[in-house]
């Protein structure tokens, strides 16, 4: 099954001699369950990507289908919403809320929605991050591989489509990395969880079911 | 170690200026506010103080230091050599005229040189002082007035007046003249040095001092460069050209003068109540000032601190952090505080009026003394330092390996834990308001000052209690000659006594109801009483007199039966007015019973306290000697002295006056009373007694009419309040009327003071209370940006995030409201005594009304302010904010 798809997608920034085509024309399907990695030089429009197929940006053309919805035929506050219920994030610099305790931003997404989170659920995921005596803890009390624990229990909390994944290991060393990979990975897979996770270490990118290349907005 | 680092230290703290454009224009609209708050109260108050003290000069008659008065010439030419002056002019007298129509006038016929004419504000509004060799004259519009002159120039116009003693007439032609002051001691007719000389060549007088023949005598007044040792310069002066002003005796004695009003001035300015008042606004605005400043330099400093960090990493001391950071509050300081004094002072003058409309007497001047604008910089300059001094010491003691770290969430955030409870936008709004609590709290501190404010101005003036100002006001209207209303302590004199056609006037109006006269003893007649010897020392000690002079009097003076003879307020009052009369002890109405009964009159104070302020209590027996006239006598010798050896007479022989034609009635108090303020003589200087109006006249038939007191009828007194305007302005203009409405309108416009000026000083401290959380909220959002672009990617709506930032709003509006709520409350007990002693007539109202009004102004503010700053923040795309 499809849960992913994007059609002839451009993002372009600027205009004249400054226009950059940030990503010129992409077609992807992603089936439900994949780990696929995405990998490209620093400005190859890797993050761009990203970023519009989770709806935090609106292309400059072309559609992305997220379990069978076109998310650009919504409209903001609709989009957020269905960001919330449908996609998780996961970035580089963990972006965990300050103020809130490691429970709280975990449960985030599910209590913006007005829900109570699924105890055993988010407790499940609490135990395989490991994260079980940290709840009560703010974030920066926390080392940066566990700050980025939390944030991939934040996004799978929701029990979204997708998890979308920007340098997940980008401020961490390469031990820690492994370590956060490989949870990122068990996870999704006892949940199977479908994941785009991008990263120009080609180790970890060998950690994917699949690999996709990108140079200059296209994939190669 | 000394290095030249200055100019680098100046250079970057310009640079970083230049790199906040926003965080500037912010901090200096603060410190102009605050600047403007010093400066207007600065303005006002020296403005009034300058009022009381240009009226002292008015009623002084100058504003000159002092003088030397009655000179002979060959004593004004030594003594103007004096090196001490800084300015000083000749002053010649010729003549007086005291005979109608300047009966009820004091006028003075001199030569004034151009500075004393200034010193004593004889500047003419129109022509010119009398040419030298003509016969022109300039005088005031007073003595034009009562000469039937109109002011035209070039007018003759004749005038009787008397140089030394001597009868002449005169005609002058106008050159020019002034507006007559009421306050001022005289009325003046000025002529030239040389009408003078010809005018005591045509009498055929010489000036002779001793003998009282002042006419060309010379006075020298002056101005020093320093006005604090007057008296001590003057005696100075004296003694290096031989002269001595202690005895008259002899022939060295020159008289001086001393300008009391630069003393009684600054005894007003050391007034502890009002320096009191002033400070405690100045501290209010320090306080208001420091809350604002404060919080802009220090969010700034933080906001900041990574490029502090850095600077410490490549050598920068700690010193000169600090002075980088003061560099920067002093170059923004200069502006807000010229640009506040400007502002301010425009503001101070426009409301210096409404202040000194409320005291009598004081001529509207705004003061432009330069004080002004230096005490509101040294104290806007001040606050600003004291706001600098913590960001200086945060910027200078940050760590360069924490200087990365340091935001305002990591700097408070102590905390490890926290309780995981449910998220909602309210929670999360309070722990964003929580994050920073001693900013919360000043935030909301500087919202509510402003409320406060408000909320004790309108408690101040609702507590106004017009039936207790109006307590003193037993008649609707009260019509007098006009001296018997002003403060200035005229006595009341037979030729201002009511006159009948007048009484019949306002009758004719045919709008009172009920009316009465009040007869009193003028200061040319003569009505003794005969009080015990206690009363009679303590009356001397309390003017002062040395025992010798206590022991002199009570071996000279005239004695009944043990008594001292003293002056004696005596009143006849018709029933009207009688019934005014509060009985404090004994029977009032045995006063009809006979005509032996008299009521001892007792003093009350602002609050009602009656004083213990007459020697006869009910019962004793009061003796009054009713006499047609005096005669003059030397108590030493007995000898009586005749009318031309007492003109004659040197100033140093003693020379006492008692009664002859008189007659002598004793009678007993039947009861002691206290009059309300307004009905009697207005100025206190013998115990006072009450008779019925029939008694008094009986005995002493020439008792003139005080003041006729009456009611009007009911719904008529807008009719009689504009035949009294128009009467007294139109046809009798030596008459004045006080009454029940000028009172209620008095009150009226006192109230509407202390609501402008309460209300401006909220508003502005509101401004800036504005200002600090437009500021905090700016910043906090700007610095939050990406956390909000965080909380939008996973998951959190517009609407939401919108939700939480007007909470978080709310909280300040609210938080603010609620400690207005609560320190007023506190503040009731204080606030209660502080109203109720302050003004006499106020009854302690307590309120919440304004706080209650301000409710929809602070949800606006409070609501309004994020979501606009929320919509200016979403024009970026949340890809945009979370890099």
């Amino acid at each position: 099954m499809i849960i992913v798809e994007a059609q002839e997608l451009k993002k372009v920034y600027g205009k004249g001699e400054n226009e950059v085509r940030a990503v010129d024309g992409v077609n992807i399907a992603i089936e439900k369950g994949e780990f696929i990695s995405v990998v490209g030089t620093s400005g190859s429009g890797k993050s761009t990507l990203l970023h519009l197929l989770g709806g935090l940006d609106r292309p400059t053309k072309g559609t992305v289908i997220v379990d069978g919805k076109d998310i650009f035929s919504l409209k903001d506050e609709a989009l957020t919403i269905f960001r919330r219920r449908k996609i998780g994030f996961v970035f580089q610099s963990y972006n965990l809320v300050p103020t809130l305790s490691v429970y709280e931003n975990i449960v985030l997404p599910v209590q913006l929605d007005g829900n109570e989170p699924d105890a055993s659920y988010i407790g499940h995921i609490i135990e395989i991050l490991g994260l079980k005596n940290k709840l009560d803890n703010l974030p920066n009390n926390l080392s940066g591989g566990q700050q980025q624990r939390v944030a991939i229990a934040r996004a799978l909390a929701a029990k979204p489509a997708i998890i979308l994944a920007d340098e997940p290991t980008g401020n961490l060393d390469s031990r820690t990395s492994q370590d956060v990979i490989g949870l990122l990975k068990v996870t999704s897979e006892r949940f199977s969880q479908t994941i785009v996770m991008i990263t120009h270490n080609e180790e970890i990118a060998q950690m994917g079911d699949r690999i996709l290349r990108i140079e200059d907005g296209r994939l190669v | 170690m000394k290095v030249a680092n200055r100019k680098c230290i100046r250079r970057m703290a310009w640079s970083n200026l230049k790199g906040s454009r926003t965080r500037n224009i912010v901090a200096i609209v603060a410190i102009a506010l605050t600047s403007i708050l010093f400066t207007v109260l600065f303005t006002i108050s020296l403005s009034v103080v300058n009022g009381f003290q240009e009226a002292g000069f008015r009623k002084a008659g100058t504003y000159a230091h002092g003088a030397f008065v009655r000179l002979y010439k060959e004593q004004y030419e030594q003594l103007k050599e004096a090196p001490e002056y800084q300015s000083y002019g000749a002053r010649i007298l010729a003549g007086v005229a005291d005979e109608k129509p300047f009966n009820k006038a004091n006028v003075e016929i001199t030569y004034c040189d151009k500075q004393v004419a200034d010193y004593m504000y004889l500047t003419t509004e129109k022509g010119t002082l009398p040419k030298e060799g003509t016969k022109e004259a300039a005088a005031d519009t007073k003595v034009l007035q009562l000469l039937g002159v109109e002011p035209v120039i070039g007018t003759e116009f004749s005038v009787s007046f008397k140089v030394n003693r001597q009868e002449i007439t005169r005609t002058y032609t106008l050159s020019g003249y002034w507006n007559a002051d009421d306050l001022a001691p005289a009325n003046h007719i000025l002529i030239p040095q040389s009408e003078v000389e010809d005018l005591m060549e045509a009498v055929g007088t010489t000036t002779d001092i001793r003998m009282g023949q002042y006419a060309g005598s010379y006075d020298l007044y002056f101005m020093l460069d320093d006005s604090s040792h007057i008296e001590k310069t003057e005696q100075k002066i004296l003694k290096r050209y031989g002269y001595q002003s202690e005895d008259p005796r002899q022939d060295n004695y020159v008289s001086k003068e001393v300008n009391v009003s630069y003393a009684l001035a600054r005894l007003n300015k050391a007034d502890a109540e009002s320096i009191l008042i002033i400070l405690g606004m100045a501290a209010l605005i320090i306080f208001t000032g420091y809350l604002v400043i404060h919080s802009i330099f220090r969010i700034a400093t933080v906001n900041d601190i990574q490029r502090y960090g850095l600077l410490k990493t490549i050598g920068t001391t700690k010193r000169q952090i600090r002075r980088i950071v003061y560099m920067e509050s002093f170059l923004l300081a200069g502006v807000g505080i010229v640009v506040g004094l400007v502002i301010g002072y425009g503001i101070g003058a426009l409301l210096t009026p409404v202040v000194t409309k409320q005291m009598n007497g004081i001529r509207m001047l705004v003061s432009t003394s330069p004080l002004i604008f230096l005490l509101a910089a040294v104290f806007s300059f001040f606050t600003v330092l004291i706001s600098s001094m913590k960001p200086a010491r945060i910027a200078a003691r940050v760590s360069p390996i924490e200087a990365l770290r340091y935001t305002e969430t990591a700097s408070v955030s102590s905390k490890k834990k926290r309780k995981s409870r449910k998220v909602s936008e309210y929670r999360m709004a309070c722990t964003n308001v929580g994050r920073n609590k001693a900013k919360t709290v000043t935030t909301m501190l500087s919202l509510t000052l402003a409320v406060l404010v408000l909320n004790i101005t309108y408690i101040i003036t609702n507590s106004f209690d017009m039936d207790k100002y109006l307590k003193n006001v037993k008649a609707d209207c009260m019509v007098a000659n006009a001296p018997y209303f002003q403060a200035s302590g005229h006595l009341f004199s037979e030729t201002n006594a009511v006159e009948e056609n007048v009484i019949k006037d306002i009758q004719d109006t045919k709008l009172v109801s009920d009316a009465g006269r009040t007869y009193g003893i003028g200061s040319e007649q003569y009505v003794y009483q005969y009080v015990p010897k206690d009363t009679y020392v303590s009356s001397m000690e309390n003017n002062y007199n040395s025992q010798e002079n206590i022991d002199y009097f009570l071996e000279h003076e005239t004695q009944i039966d043990g008594r001292y003879e003293s002056g004696v307020n005596l009143y006849g009052m018709d029933d009207f007015c009688l019934k005014t009369a509060e009985v404090v002890e004994g029977d009032l109405s045995k006063l009809k019973e006979g005509d032996n009964y008299i009521a001892a009159v007792y003093g009350k104070d602002d609050y009602g306290k009656v004083e213990d302020s007459n020697w006869a209590k009910v019962g004793d027996t009061v003796t009054l000697r009713y006499a047609n006239g005096v005669e003059w006598y030397n108590p030493d010798t007995g000898e009586v002295y005749s009318e031309e050896e007492l003109d004659m007479l040197p100033e140093d022989e003693p020379c006492w006056e008692r009664p002859v034609d008189y007659h002598d009635v004793t009678y007993t108090v039947c009861a002691a009373i206290a009059l309300s303020n307004n009905m009697t003589y207005r100025y206190y200087t013998f115990d006072e007694f009450v008779l019925p109006s029939s008694v008094l006249l009986k005995e002493y038939p020439q008792a003139g009419v005080m003041y006729y007191a009456y009611n009007v009828k009911e719904g008529k007194e807008q009719e009689m309040e504009d035949f009294l305007s128009d009467y007294t302005t139109k046809n009798m203009e030596d008459y004045d009327y006080e009454s029940k409405l000028k009172w209620m309108e008095d009150l009226d416009s006192y109230k509407q003071m202390y609501l402008i000026l309460g209300s401006a000083l909220s508003l502005v401290i509101g401004i800036i209370g504005i200002i600090n959380f437009l500021n905090v909220n700016l910043t906090s959002i700007f610095v939050r940006k990406r956390e909000f672009a965080i909380l939008q990617a996973v998951g959190m709506t517009g609407r939401q995030l919108k939700k939480m930032l007007i909470t978080e709003g709310m909280i300040y509006a609210f938080g603010s409201l609620l400690l207005a709520l609560l320190v007023s409350l506190l503040l009731e007990p204080v606030m209660k005594s502080a109203v109720e002693n302050l003004f006499w007539f106020c009854t302690y109202r307590n309120a919440v009304a304004p706080i209650v009004c301000m409710v929809p102004v602070f949800v606006m503010i409070g609501a309004g302010l994020p979501v606009a700053l929320y919509h200016f923040m979403v024009k970026k795309s949340i890809v945009e904010r979370l890099l």
